[in-house]
C-alpha cells in the first residue's frame, strides 16, 4: 500500500463528505465530475458547471487537471474544450493542498481575479482588458445560456438522440439535401 | 523501499505493521474520518500527519523554514519544485535535517496506537511471536478451545449452506406447481372448448341436414329443369355423403370451425364416390386451398394466437362480476363461452385475408420530377375522394371510384391546388365534405375548399415546421396542429388566432383528436412518448405513454380507447387509454428514419416500411397478417437501388378492406386484402 493512492483515495472521499456532488467516470478514482457554483460576488454569481477533474499518477506532486464541461468565458480556459490553463494550476499548486482546495479556493480565487497575461482564451482576455463592461456582459450571457443546472443535469446521448430523430426525419421527408436546394430555386 | 516507475518518482513507502486500520481504512468509505478514528487519534494528533501523504509522518526531516514531512515525500517533492510545500519558501535538498527527537516520539506513538487499537487475538498472536511465556497444560486447553471454536464455525456453515439449498428447492417446485397448475386450467379451457365446438359443429349439420332435405323435395317436383334438377341432385347428395362422413370429419365447410389447438379437420374426401361431380370437386378443391391457406395462416402466428386465445379465456374467467357478460357467459349465441367467441372472431378475421391484392395504381408527379414523396394521402368524409399531399407542394383531389374503374394509366385530378411550401399533413373535415386542412413545411396551417380550390384560414403561428394536423370528429369547427416549434396548437374555423396552445419539450410529429371527444388529444413527440392530454386542462397530460425507443412518428385511434403509435424504432405500439397501459407491440416492418405513414380501422392496423412495403397488422396479433411490396414498374427505375425508396403514407377506406399506400417515388396503389 503506497501513501500516493492512499492519499488520492483519501481526498476523493473529502470531497464527497464536504457535500459536493461527485460523479466518478468509469469507476476508477482518477477522474470524476464535480458540481461547482459560481462563487458569489464574482460574475460567475448563479452559473453552474460540471468541471471534470483528472488526477494525474504523481499526484499529489502534480496539479489535477482541471476542465470545465459546460462553457465558460474566461480569459484562462479554452472555450472549445473547456480546460483550465495548467500553468496557472501549477503555479500555485502544492502537495499540501487538496481536492476540497481546489474547489473552495483556487477555483472561485481564478474565476474571481483571472490571469490575463497566460490566457488560453485570447477573446476573453483582451475583452477584459478593453472593455470591462462587454465582458462582464459576455460573462454574464454565457452564463445565462450555458451553466443552468438543465445543460447539466441528463446524459448528453439524450440531447444528441433528439436532435438526430429530428434531422433524419426531416431528410426522409424532402428526400435529401439536394432535393431541398432544388425545392427552393423553383419560383 | 521500492519505487514505482510512473511519470515522476512517486515514492513507494512500504506500509506500516497497522493491518487492522489499513485494512479497514481500505475497506470503508469516509476514510479520512475512520483513519483518525481507528488509529485512536485525538484532534491534536493531525500535527503528528505529514502534509503531503497525510500519515504519520515517518523518518522526519524538518526543513530549514522549519516544516517538518516524511523524508520521501519531500525528497520526492524536491524533484518537481524547489519550494517548501508549506509556505513556499525556496528549499533545496541541502536544506533538509533529519529531526532525531520527533521521530522517536512518532514511533513511540505510533507504537502505542497498534497495541491499543489492536484487537485481544492480534494482541495474544503478536505477544506469542515476540516469544512470551505459556506452558504446556495451558496451550492444551487453548488447542482444545480453538478446536472447539472451529467444529463449532464449521457446524453454522454447514447449516446455513443447507438452508439456502432447501430455500431453493421449496422455491423451485412452488414454482413448478404454479407451472403445472396454470398448464391444467389452459388444457381444461380447450377441452371445454373443444366440446362446445363439437356440439356447434353437429348442430351445423343436422340444421344442413333439414336443409338438404327440403333441397330433394324441392327437386322431386317435376317443374323443375333437367339441369336445375341434377344440379341439385348432384349437391344434396354430395351433402348427404358428407352428412355421412360427420364423424371422419369432411373438410366442406369446416374451416370456421376449426379446432382451437389448430389442428384441422380437413383431410381429403374420404368417401371417393364415383359420381364425385365435377361441379361439386371444384368447390371442394376451392375450399380445400382455402383452408390449407388458412391453416399455413395459423400455423405461422400460432403463438401469438395462441397467447390470444389464452389471454380472452382466462381474463373472462377470471372476473366473475363482469357485469351482465357473466350471465349471458355460459349460454353464448353458438354455445361457446364468451372467451371462445371473442376469439373465434379474431381467429377469422385473422385469417380471413392472406394477401394484398393491387386493383389500381397511379403514379403522382411528373416523371421527370424527381421530389415526389407522398407524404400523406386521405379519405374524405364519404370516403368518395381521396386527397394526396407532399413534396411537390401541390394537393390534388382524385375520385376513388373513377381511379379504380378507369383502365388509363395516367390518372387526372379531380382537383388540384398549388401550396407555397412541402406539405406534412393532410385532414379532411369529417362534418363539411369540401374542406380539407393542411399543415406544411413553414408552419402554416390551411384550411381549404376543394369546391373553390381556395384557401379560407391561414393560421400562421408556428414558428417552424407543422408536421400534422387533424380536425375533430365531433366538434368539425376544430382542429389540432403540432410542430417542430415543440407546441401543439388548437384552431377554431371562425377565429383566426389560436384557441390553445400547449408548451411541449420536444419536436411534435403527429397529433390526433380521440374520435369520441373534442377535448382528448393524442400527441406524438420526439422524446419517445405519446402524450395523452384533456385539452380542459393543459397543464400536465392525462397520461404520458412511454415505451418507445425513439421519435414517435404517428398516432392514431381505432376507437375512442384503443390508440395505435408508429416510431422510428421499428414497432408499432397499441395502447388502452382508458386503462392507460400498453396493449401489444407490432413488429415486422423497417422503419429506422422516416415517416412511414400509419392508418387504422378498427380491425386492421397498416403502416409503410423502409423496404418499400406496406404491411398490414390485425389489431389483436402482433405479427403482420400480410405484406405487399411497390416494384419499381419502370425500367429505369429497375437500376437504382430499389431499396432507397419506402413507403409515405397509407389510409384504410374506413371499415373496409381497401387501402391506399403511396410511395416516396410518388407512386399510389390502392389495395385490397383478399384470401
Amino acid at each position: 500500500m503506497s501513501s500516493p493512492s492512499k492519499r488520492r483515495d483519501m481526498d476523493v472521499m473529502k470531497l464527497m463528505m464536504s457535500d459536493y456532488a461527485v460523479e466518478p467516470i468509469n469507476d476508477g478514482i482518477s477522474e470524476f465530475n464535480v458540481e461547482f457554483h459560481g462563487p458569489k460576488e464574482s460574475l460567475y454569481e448563479g452559473g453552474v458547471w460540471k468541471v471534470r477533474v483528472e488526477l494525474p499518477d504523481a499526484y499529489p506532486y502534480k496539479s489535477p487537471s482541471i476542465g470545465f464541461l459546460n462553457k465558460i468565458f474566461h480569459p484562462n480556459v479554452d472555450e472549445l474544450s473547456g480546460s483550465v490553463c495548467l500553468d496557472v494550476i501549477n503555479q500555485s499548486w502544492s502537495p499540501m493542498f487538496d481536492l476540497l482546495n481546489v474547489f473552495e479556493v483556487f477555483l472561485p480565487q481564478l474565476l474571481l481575479y483571472p490571469n490575463p497575461s497566460d490566457p488560453l482564451n485570447g477573446d476573453a482576455a483582451s475583452l477584459m482588458m478593453k472593455d470591462q463592461k462587454q465582458y462582464e456582459q459576455k460573462v454574464k450571457e454565457y452564463c445565462e445560456r450555458y451553466a443552468k443546472k438543465e445543460n447539466i443535469t441528463g446524459t448528453l446521448t439524450e440531447e444528441s438522440d433528439e436532435e438526430i430523430t429530428d434531422e433524419d426525419i426531416s431528410d426522409g421527408r424532402s428526400a435529401s439535401s439536394d432535393d431541398d436546394v432544388a425545392g427552393h430555386a423553383d419560383p | 523501499m521500492e519505487e514505482s516507475s510512473t511519470g515522476a518518482v512517486v515514492p513507494a513507502v512500504k506500509a506500516e505493521v497497522r493491518p487492522s486500520s489499513d485494512v479497514t481504512a481500505l475497506e470503508s468509505s469516509g476514510a479520512a474520518a475512520k483513519e483518525t478514528a481507528d488509529l485512536g487519534l485525538p484532534e491534536l494528533d493531525k500535527d503528528l500527519l505529514c502534509p503531503i501523504c497525510m500519515q504519520i509522518i515517518k523518518d522526519a526531516f524538518v526543513t530549514a523554514c522549519g516544516h517538518s514531512f516524511c523524508y520521501m515525500c519531500i525528497i520526492t517533492h524536491l524533484h518537481n519544485k524547489n519550494d517548501c510545500p508549506c509556505c513556499g519558501h525556496y528549499l533545496t535538498n541541502n536544506q533538509l535535517f533529519p529531526n532525531f527527537l520527533l521521530d522517536k516520539l512518532l514511533k513511540r506513538t505510533s507504537a502505542c496506537q497498534i497495541s491499543k487499537t489492536a484487537s485481544p487475538v492480534e494482541q495474544f498472536r503478536q505477544s506469542l511471536q515476540q516469544g512470551c511465556e505459556v506452558s504446556i497444560k495451558e496451550l492444551d486447553t487453548l488447542l482444545l478451545l480453538l478446536a472447539e471454536k472451529k467444529r463449532r464455525l464449521e457446524q453454522e456453515e454447514a447449516e446455513r449452506n443447507m438452508q439456502i439449498l432447501l430455500n431453493f428447492l421449496h422455491c423451485l417446485r412452488k414454482q413448478k406447481v404454479d407451472e403445472l397448475n396454470e398448464i391444467q386450467t389452459d388444457l381444461q379451457y380447450s377441452k371445454e372448448d373443444i366440446n362446445a365446438v363439437e356440439r356447434h359443429r353437429i348442430e351445423l349439420y343436422r340444421a344442413r341436414d333439414r336443409y338438404s332435405v327440403k333441397l330433394r323435395m324441392l327437386a322431386d317436383d317435376p317443374t323443375a329443369t333437367k339441369s336445375g334438377h341434377s344440379f341439385i341432385d348432384k349437391n344434396s347428395s354430395g351433402l348427404i355423403s358428407s352428412s355421412r362422413n360427420v364423424q371422419g370429419g369432411m373438410g366442406m365447410g369446416n374451416f370456421q370451425y376449426k379446432k382451437v389447438d389448430g389442428r384441422s379437420q380437413i383431410s381429403a374426401p374420404v368417401s371417393q364416390r364415383k359420381d364425385s361431380f365435377s361441379g361439386l370437386e371444384s368447390q371442394h378443391m376451392s375450399q380445400l386451398g382455402l383452408a390449407v391457406v388458412r391453416k399455413k395462416c395459423v400455423h405461422a402466428q400460432f403463438n401469438d394466437l395462441q397467447e390470444c386465445y389464452l389471454q380472452k379465456r382466462r381474463q373472462l374467467a377470471n372476473q366473475p362480476h363482469k357485469q351482465e357478460e357473466r350471465d349471458t357467459n355460459v349460454i353464448h349465441r353458438e354455445g361457446y363461452n364468451a372467451g371462445l367467441a371473442d376469439f373465434q372472431s379474431v381467429l377469422t378475421t385473422f385469417t380471413r385475408y392472406s394477401r394484398l391484392r393491387v386493383i389500381a395504381e397511379l403514379r403522382h408527379g411528373d416523371l421527370s420530377h424527381s421530389a415526389n414523396i407522398v407524404s400523406s394521402i386521405e379519405f374524405d368524409r364519404d370516403d368518395e375522394l381521396f386527397a394526396t399531399a407532399g413534396v411537390s407542394r401541390c394537393i390534388k383531389v382524385f375520385d376513388f371510384s373513377s381511379v379504380v374503374n378507369e383502365p388509363a394509366n395516367i390518372h387526372c385530378p379531380v382537383v388540384e391546388m398549388s401550396t407555397r411550401s412541402k406539405l406534412s399533413c393532410l385532414s379532411w373535415n369529417k362534418y363539411t365534405k369540401n374542406h380539407i386542412a393542411s399543415s406544411d413545411y413553414e408552419g402554416i396551417v390551411t384550411v381549404w375548399d376543394v369546391t373553390t380550390q381556395q384557401s379560407f384560414m391561414e393560421y400562421e403561428e408556428h414558428e417552424k415546421r407543422a408536421w400534422s394536423v387533424d380536425f375533430s370528429r365531433t366538434e368539425p369547427s376544430m382542429l389540432v396542429s403540432g410542430s417542430d416549434d415543440c407546441k401543439v396548437k388548437v384552431w377554431c374555423t371562425n377565429q383566426e388566432a389560436s384557441v390553445l396552445n400547449i408548451d411541449m419539450k420536444a419536436n411534435i410529429c403527429c397529433v390526433k383528436y380521440n374520435p369520441g371527444s373534442s377535448i382528448h388529444v393524442a400527441v406524438g413527440s420526439a422524446d419517445h412518448h405519446v402524450h395523452y392530454y384533456d385539452l380542459r386542462n393543459t397543464s400536465q397530460p392525462l397520461h404520458v405513454f412511454g415505451g418507445h425507443r425513439k421519435t414517435v412518428s404517428y398516432v392514431k385511434f381505432l376507437s375512442n380507447n384503443e390508440l395505435a403509435s408508429a416510431s422510428t424504432d421499428s414497432t408499432l405500439r397499441l395502447w388502452d387509454v382508458r386503462e392507460n397501459l400498453l396493449v401489444r407491440t407490432f413488429r415486422g416492418h423497417t422503419n429506422e428514419k422516416n415517416f412511414v405513414g400509419l392508418t387504422v380501422n378498427s380491425g386492421y392496423i397498416a403502416c409503410g416500411s423502409e423496404t418499400n412495403e406496406a404491411f398490414v397488422y390485425h389489431k389483436e396479433i402482433s405479427k403482420p397478417v400480410t405484406w405487399h411490396r411497390f416494384g419499381s414498374p419502370d425500367l429505369d427505375d429497375a437500376e437504382e437501388d430499389a431499396s432507397s425508396y419506402f413507403i409515405s403514407a397509407v389510409c384504410w377506406k374506413s371499415d373496409n378492406p381497401t387501402m391506399l399506400a403511396a410511395n416516396s417515388q410518388g407512386t399510389i396503389k390502392v389495395l385490397v386484402l383478399a384470401a
